[in-house]
């Protein structure tokens, strides 16, 4: 496969993914509430509960009264031109708010994505290189627990004990490391969980390949072989894993920037959905299914550099 | 690779910038961790820009009640009180430097009529005269100056009345917007300028935070120097902290079970009253809501002390009494302990809704009583539409609902909506008494004190005795207040927290 042939399947794919969802949260939203402008009009004017003529001014005001396909179809157009309006709530650009909100969250995911591989390589490697040792065992039932128990547990466990018992970091802003090095870790751990098996289970896979027995027996120093024969072919399970990553960093995003009061994309999001803030929480929605597809493009791309690119 | 790698981390560290800035007497900045959003930088959006001090309204409630002037340093009627002009105040200006004019406030209740409280009142026009502004309405309304007093209908400066979405708002009280370009955060500093009480604490910065548990452990980190609507379990939990301080203060809402009084044999004022004798309200109040304190003893709370008719009997838990009452109605229990008369079970559909997460909890509470005196309920949960859905069709029989009195800081504003005419949603349904409609209308047309004074325990005591609502607890915010603060005092009407007035507790 060449480069333009794979970039153009993956474009077409993220533009077909991007517009099912996209269509999906639309009905999604449009259909379920009973009386979504009441609904509306209790989110964005705060405080007094709400009441039917408040309601109608909404309907006129975001033209919920007008047909549901009419609806439609002018979002859509507007979505594919990028325009994604304003947020019901704050009144501000939809676009604004996710730019905004979207550098919050991108500092926290790239650092935890980095520090999880971080993480999740040498105990991978150390595992495999030490197999059934007690070495390996701790560490596996370290992976075990970090990856089957959920992360806003694992979130709330840190809040307390960092931040309330120790004092060592804080709940409010969105910069600087006292504020940032938690929520990291907390993402790191994460990641780490299950990548240092697959990490784990392909240095075996490659240390046991006949090419290395082979030599191994011809005396090539371990080390030396490892890093100039193996590590390219150990490293593919591992890119290949990359895709599931990423779709747990999206988990992680929601619940741990809310647990950790974050204001990025899934802090935002879940304020959204709870204020009913339609055009702020479809464009949230459609800007995490871009980066998740986007993430898995460059992984792809990635592999293909690797593994494909002499075989053309 | 390595050249990747590099140029993904360079990006990477671009995106952190400095070192956070903690707040507190050091940099003399107040911090307030609150569960209720900014939204849009427009009074009616939200209560954010009324409660710290940056917007202000013609008129305001004192602690007990009475409605004084604000921005309006006075005002009159004509005789037959459908003809206000509202004197404003000479001498303020906005924060952007404009003048407070009658123009500007004219223009700024125009813009704003169908958002705000004034949308409750029957107004036909607004104008302005010289340094007067006029309203007039097409029937007679007393309550007009406490509509003015909502934290909805503040005063914005002429420029942000365009309608486009803006970074900042001026207003014209003690605290000016320093910087609110992230909508989860309001940056303030205190206005040198400012007409009334000048601020002693310089800066505010108020944060919504959304997750209550959050909020709990922001206050007990000491990174924030006031907490609001914090669970109920933060009483122990913040007890043994020794930089903060925990408080509860009762607010005018209250949790009911509202009922269809046009359904039978809900329309019958002695089963209503049966119904109120088989609820356990402090029960609720110490088991579910926390707080013994909240057990409702009549519709109003003693904080609202011109509504508060301490000579009324209150509320009691008779179950006993109950069953006597539904017997002289003629209902007799049947094989299985429920009430039947006329070969008709005594069933109800009772429906709650969660957005308040106690409400569902109180509602299987109530069941489970009304069961002991032989009355069947059925539960029906969803979103608080289930209530209003409800109401607008008629097919709601019973429901859990939670509403405040005071967002008009005169109760009669609730009242009229809430009992007046059949009813609102979050008030009475069906229950048409002449009686009360007209005690209503009286009071909208009344100035005089204490025939105003006569007309509020009369209402009070018709809704006490017929029970169109049955009352179950009223409500409390629990609040932190970091120990470093002093003067604060909470504000029952919700809309200002009075930060002007605050100091640090160390100068003092």
């Amino acid at each position: 496969m060449t480069l333009a042939t794979l970039l153009a399947r993956k474009a077409l794919l993220i533009v077909l993914i991007t517009l099912l969802v996209a269509t999906c949260s639309f009905w999604a939203v449009h259909l379920l509430p009973e009386n979504l402008a009441l609904q509306i009009a209790a989110a964005r004017f705060s405080g007094g509960e709400p009441n039917q003529e408040l309601a109608d001014v909404v309907s006129q005001t975001y033209g919920l009264d007008r047909p549901i396909l009419i609806q439609y179809f002018d979002w859509l157009v507007r979505t594919l031109r990028f325009d994604f309006g304003t947020s019901l709530v704050t009144g501000r650009e939809v676009a604004q708010d996710i730019t905004h909100h979207g550098v919050n969250s991108l500092r926290t995911v790239f650092w935890g994505f980095l520090a999880g591989v971080g993480m999740a390589v040498p105990i991978g490697y150390v595992c495999a290189r030490f197999a059934g040792s007690p070495i390996d065992t701790a560490l596996t039932a370290f992976s075990a627990a970090v990856s089957t128990i959920p992360s806003f547990l694992v979130a709330i466990v840190m809040v307390q004990f960092f931040v309330v018992e120790l004092g060592l970091a804080t709940l409010s802003g969105t910069t600087g490391w006292a504020r940032l090095w938690v929520l990291i870790l907390t993402i790191a751990l994460s990641v780490s969980g299950a990548l240092s098996r697959v990490v784990r289970a392909a240095v075996i896979d490659v240390r046991t390949q006949p090419y290395m027995q082979h030599a191994l027996m011809r005396g090539v120093p371990e080390r030396q072989l490892f890093w100039r024969h193996g590590v390219k072919n150990a490293l593919r399970p591992m890119l290949n894993y990359l895709p599931v990553v990423f779709m747990f960093l999206i988990y992680d995003v929601i619940v741990i920037e809310a647990v950790f009061n974050y204001h990025g994309l899934g802090w935002t999001l879940i304020n959204a959905v709870k204020s009913l803030d339609i055009p702020l929480m479809q464009g949230l929605v459609l800007a995490l299914v871009l980066f998740y597809l986007c993430c898995t493009t460059l992984s792809d791309l990635l592999t293909w550099r690797l593994y494909h690119q002499r075989t053309v | 690779m390595k050249h990747l790698f590099l140029a993904a981390a360079v990006s990477g560290t671009a995106l952190i910038s400095a070192a956070p800035v903690f707040a507190g007497p050091a940099d003399d900045t107040i911090r307030i961790a609150s569960p209720w959003k900014i939204g849009a930088l427009i009074p009616s959006a939200g209560t954010a820009l009324s409660r710290t001090g940056v917007v202000e309204t013609l008129t305001m409630p004192t602690a007990e009640g009475e409605i004084v002037g604000l921005l309006a340093e006075s005002w009159t009627s004509n005789d037959r009180l459908d003809e206000w002009r509202f004197k404003i105040r000479s001498g303020i200006t906005f924060h952007d430097g404009s003048p407070l004019t009658a123009e500007t406030v004219a223009a700024n209740l125009t813009r704003f009529r169908e958002e705000s409280s004034l949308r409750t009142a029957p107004v036909t026009n607004i104008a302005f005269e010289g340094d007067e502004v006029l309203i007039s309405l097409d029937r007679p309304y007393s309550i007009l100056p406490a509509i003015l007093a909502d934290w909805n209908t503040g005063i914005i400066s002429a420029a942000n009345l365009t309608g486009e979405p803006s970074d900042s708002v001026a207003g014209t009280g003690p605290f000016a917007v320093a910087d609110a370009t992230d909508p989860t955060m309001l940056k303030l500093s205190a206005n040198a300028d400012y007409w009334g009480t000048q601020a002693s604490i310089s800066n505010v910065e108020y944060l919504f935070v959304p997750d209550a548990q959050a909020r709990q452990a922001m206050a007990q980190a000491g990174e924030v120097e006031f907490a609001f609507s914090l669970p109920v379990t933060a009483t122990q939990l913040l007890a043994g902290a020794d930089n903060v301080g925990v408080n509860i203060q009762a607010i005018p809402r209250v949790r009911a079970l509202k009922l269809n009084g046009g359904m039978a044999p809900l329309d019958e004022v002695a089963v209503r009253q049966a119904i109120s004798y088989a609820i356990d309200r402090s029960g609720i109040a110490t088991s579910i809501v926390g707080n013994p304190d909240t057990a409702a003893s009549q519709l109003f709370p003693a904080s609202l002390p011109a509504w508060h008719d301490a000579s009324l009997e209150p509320f009691a838990y008779d179950p006993a009494k109950a069953t006597e009452l539904l017997e002289g109605a003629g209902f007799e229990k049947g094989d299985d302990g429920i009430l039947t008369r006329d070969g008709e079970r005594f069933s109800i559909e009772m429906r709650t809704y969660d957005s308040r997460p106690e409400l569902p909890v109180i509602g299987v509470a109530i069941q489970g009583m009304l069961n002991e005196v032989g009355i069947e309920v059925t539960m029906r949960q969803g979103d608080w539409t289930v209530i209003s859905d409800g109401h607008t069709d008629g097919t709601l029989e019973a429901g859990i609902v939670s509403d405040s009195f005071v967002y008009v800081p005169d109760p009669i504003g609730a009242l009229a909506e809430n009992f007046y005419q059949g009813g609102g949603f979050w008030g009475s349904m069906n229950w048409n008494n002449a009686a009360f409609d007209t005690m209503v209308e009286t009071y909208q047309k009344t100035v005089d004190p204490a025939e105003l004074a006569q007309l509020r325990s009369d209402m009070v005591a018709m809704i006490h005795e017929e029970h169109p609502m049955v009352t179950v607890t009223w409500y409390d915010d629990v609040y932190a207040v970091s120990d470093e603060v002093a003067n604060f005092s909470f504000d029952v009407y919700e809309r200002d927290f009075g930060l002007n007035r605050l100091t640090w507790a160390t100068e003092g």
